[in-house]
């Protein structure tokens, strides 16, 4: 009796295991479509589980965000050996709620830096954030074969232009030493034209 | 009449001369209180209250009002290889150079990537950056993050070139002061030490 009390208890205790140990085996059998492969050759490196949902499959990665505005986000996608995949652009909806590290977080709470749960396509190059809660339906932005592009100034939006960072304090500094040595000077002259 | 009109001349330059020292001196303490009074107020507004029970649009107005208050700055400045630490305003107007640095309009945000440029008076606080060399640790402090960026290079460029200022891609930061550093009158050129985010030394929340 007791040892099947121990070995039941050692079936139990190997459950979450053998549940970690299957996830990059799922990676392994996952079949990823070549225009996925093209635009992410390293994606069963960097893939950490693959889940099915209706009639979608994708594989789940964690990214880090380079870049966010209210409507797109920008991430590089985190490679097992701490590199990162060139940078991608996800569309995002102004009031859309976020898994960060496993709390829902408004799109505008979300800072660079930050590790992002993402979920790529196995069929279509398209890639997604994790939203909020597991029941949300995923929207995938496609992936263009082409790099994202560098962001360009808005024409509505004026251009920066260099900030004038210098005062006038040292010019008034200087002078007000200046007439301090003159003063002097004239004190000088005073003592001597009296003497 | 001769000793008369160089006592004139004696007192008129001493007090003008009094004076003029006088604002430089009380310019430079002002400058310094308003930095600590910044970095305090900035630190405050970090230590949040215990906001376990209260309701999400309440969590959401306080945040709203911290970032509505007035002068309390955006994030804090540091290179600690240079003893600098310096409050962010919101803008790079006089008030706000004058007690620390500020966020250059139509550039990146703290949190948000992009090129975040600030800029400072090179009579101030950003005269430590003639001493910037590649490698050094740039933090960039918000209430969400501590950014952490590596200087990658410094250059000087006319008043007019734009090209420090351009967006990029991925998140780096352009910290820009007046050249030469030491020179009576308005500057003719700028001062550019470019940092790039530091994925490796990438830091939690604060």
């Amino acid at each position: 009796m007791k040892a099947f009390a121990s070995l039941g208890s050692f079936a139990l205790a190997l459950i979450p295991a053998v549940a970690l140990a299957q996830q990059p085996a799922a990676c392994e059998r996952v079949e990823f479509s070549e225009e996925v492969l093209a635009r992410f050759p390293n994606i069963r490196a960097a893939c950490l589980d693959v889940i099915t949902k209706g009639d979608q499959t994708y594989a789940v990665v964690k990214a880090d965000l380079v870049r966010a505005t209210a409507r797109r986000m920008t991430v590089r996608v985190k490679r097992p050996d701490g590199s990162h995949s060139d940078p991608v652009g996800i569309n995002v909806a102004p009031n859309e709620r976020l898994n960060v590290g496993g709390k829902p977080t408004a799109i505008q709470d979300v800072a660079i830096g930050q590790e992002l749960t993402a979920y790529i396509s196995v069929k279509d190059p398209g890639i997604a954030l994790a939203p909020a809660e597991e029941s949300e339906v995923v929207t995938f932005t496609p992936v263009p074969a082409t790099p994202e592009p560098a962001p360009q100034q808005a024409a509505a939006e004026p251009a920066p232009t260099m900030p004038k960072t210098a005062t006038s304090l040292p010019l008034l500094g200087s002078i007000g030493f200046v007439l301090l040595a003159l003063g002097a000077g004239f004190a000088f002259l005073r003592r001597r034209s009296r003497a | 009449m001769r000793e008369r009109w160089l006592a004139a001349l004696q007192f008129a330059c001493f007090g003008t001369g009094a004076l003029l020292v006088s604002v430089v001196a009380l310019a430079r303490l002002d400058a310094q209180l308003g930095r600590e009074s910044g970095i305090a107020a900035f630190a405050a507004s970090l230590d949040a209250p215990d906001q376990s029970l209260w309701a999400p649009e309440r969590v959401r107005d306080y945040a709203a009002s911290l970032a509505a208050v007035k002068e309390a700055p955006l994030a804090i400045l540091r290179i600690p290889a240079l003893k600098l630490e310096v409050p962010v305003y919101a803008t790079d107007s006089e008030l706000h150079l004058n007690r620390g640095a500020g966020l250059i309009a139509g550039m990146g945000l703290p949190d948000k990537g992009g090129n975040l440029g600030i800029a400072g008076h090179r009579d101030g606080f950003f005269r430590v950056l003639k001493d910037a060399v590649p490698g050094q640790k740039i933090e960039v402090v918000t209430r969400n993050r501590t950014h952490v960026f590596r200087v990658v290079s410094t250059e000087v460029v006319e008043a007019t070139d734009p090209r420090p200022l351009a967006d990029t891609l991925d998140p780096t930061v352009t910290l820009v002061t007046c050249f030469p550093f030491y020179f009576i009158g308005h500057a003719p050129q700028r001062f550019i030490v470019r940092g790039e985010y530091d994925w490796a030394s990438k830091e939690t929340s604060t």
